[in-house]
């Protein structure tokens, strides 16, 4: 199993979880209001719009399943900023 | 003279201090904070306080003879605004289309808490305005973004990247914003329900107006102090065009709303929507449509230099404008 988080501007969120809906994961999380620093200046959430916010979608499914994911979303990234981060995981329950 | 003494009367009002006390206690790193949240609550506070009021109002005096040349008027701004703001950044400022394009969207789209301010400052002066001028505001939202995105492509060689893929998002996010479905949908119930349903509600909607907008004021202030450290990036040029600007799109109004004959309350009104800049729908929107621009250009101008000057400057002396040409 392996587990992608993805961090990514808010405005681009909706678009993340329909590449996800399509490649078929059996589901994810989704975190929101995200604030931090990163190459392309700081995210401080304190908008009204939603463009100065990053939000969190950790996806957790089968290798193949996740790497098509990986493949669709970079179209995502070359224009927003962001990071995915992969790792292997245990699923208890 | 009265701009001076109005320009004082509205500098000196709560709403306004408030804000400005915002601006200085983010420069003083003070630590007040107002919860997002609380933020996004209280704008959707406004716009249901002045969608009802306006059902309300348009319920009581009926639709007038004007509706229609209002419709006209909104229309043209929305078309006027961004070409001229476009075509400015483009062959003066000398910048790129894409963030041409973008700018010109915030500009062309409209504000809402400048909207409120005025609504606040023509109540203060007891001037009336038509009701359905919050129906005017709420279809002012979208059209600029749409004209803008169209000069970048005509401008562009190449095409919006990654538009194709994204055109459900930036429908979504421009015409079925919050704004736009509560604004709508608040004037629909206030007309509905007429005077009876408007006192059940008047005394959290109508009555504490005022003192919400002074808490809301203040909020912006701190928010538009936050971008003080994006001057820098915003430079010279932007920074004169964020204060010219408002102001060539108040003349164009005041000549059209004079040529529609429009009352001074209107005409202030939809002066002030030319004038002010977006900061919740359009940026949304222009992210999405258009990723290259640079966030830091039109977010800092509409929230730290536009609105600013609109509220605290631009609202008294657009009035006094207006006035000299009746």
């Amino acid at each position: 199993m392996k587990k992608l988080e993805i961090i990514i501007e808010a405005v681009e969120r909706r678009r993340v979880c329909r590449i996800l809906d399509e490649v078929g994961v059996s589901g994810y999380t989704v975190i929101d209001d995200l604030q931090g620093r990163g190459k392309t200046g700081s995210k401080n959430a304190s908008d009204l719009s939603n463009i100065l916010k990053s939000s969190m979608i950790i996806v957790v499914d089968e290798e193949t399943v996740i790497y098509n994911a990986i493949e669709k979303l970079k179209e995502v990234f070359k224009f927003y900023s962001g990071k995915m981060f992969l790792s292997d995981i245990q699923v208890i329950d | 003279m009265e701009f001076i003494s109005d320009a004082l009367t509205n500098f000196t009002s709560p709403m306004i201090l408030f804000f400005v006390l915002g601006f200085i206690a983010t420069i003083l790193k003070s630590d007040i904070e107002i919860p997002d949240v609380i933020t996004k609550t209280l704008a959707i506070y406004f716009m249901i306080a002045i969608g009802l009021k306006g059902g309300f109002e348009i319920s009581k005096s009926g639709i007038n003879e004007n509706l229609y040349s209002s419709l006209i008027n909104s229309l043209l701004i929305g078309l006027i605004v961004p070409l001229i703001a476009f075509l400015i950044l483009k062959y003066i400022g000398r910048f790129d289309s894409t963030n041409a394009g973008a700018i010109a969207a915030h500009y062309g789209s409209v504000s809402v808490v400048t909207f409120v301010t005025a609504i606040s400052f023509l109540n203060g002066k007891s001037e009336p305005y038509s009701g359905y001028m919050v129906g005017m505001m709420a279809l002012m939202e979208s059209p600029a973004i749409f004209v803008s995105l169209f000069l970048v492509r005509i401008f562009n060689s190449e095409k919006i990247a990654s538009l194709k893929s994204n055109m459900v998002d930036l429908l979504k996010e421009s015409l079925f914003n919050a704004s736009i479905v509560l604004l709508f949908g608040s004037l629909l119930i206030g007309l509905a329900v007429g005077e009876k349903g408007i006192n059940t509600v008047k005394p959290f909607f109508i009555d504490p107006f005022n003192g919400v907008l002074t808490l809301f004021l203040l909020d912006m202030g701190m928010i538009a102090g936050k971008r003080i450290s994006e001057f820098k990036a915003v430079g010279l040029f932007l920074f004169f065009f964020a204060i010219i600007m408002p102001l060539i799109s108040a003349l164009v109004t005041t000549v059209l709303t004079q040529l529609f004959g429009f009352s001074i309350g209107d005409s202030l009104l939809f002066t002030v929507l030319a004038a002010s800049a977006s900061y919740i729908a359009a940026p949304a929107a222009v992210r999405i449509a258009l990723p290259q621009a640079n966030p830091a250009y039109y977010i800092t101008m509409s929230l730290a230099i536009t609105f600013p000057f609109n509220i605290m400057l631009g609202i008294p002396l657009y009035y006094y404008i207006i006035n000299l040409f009746r």
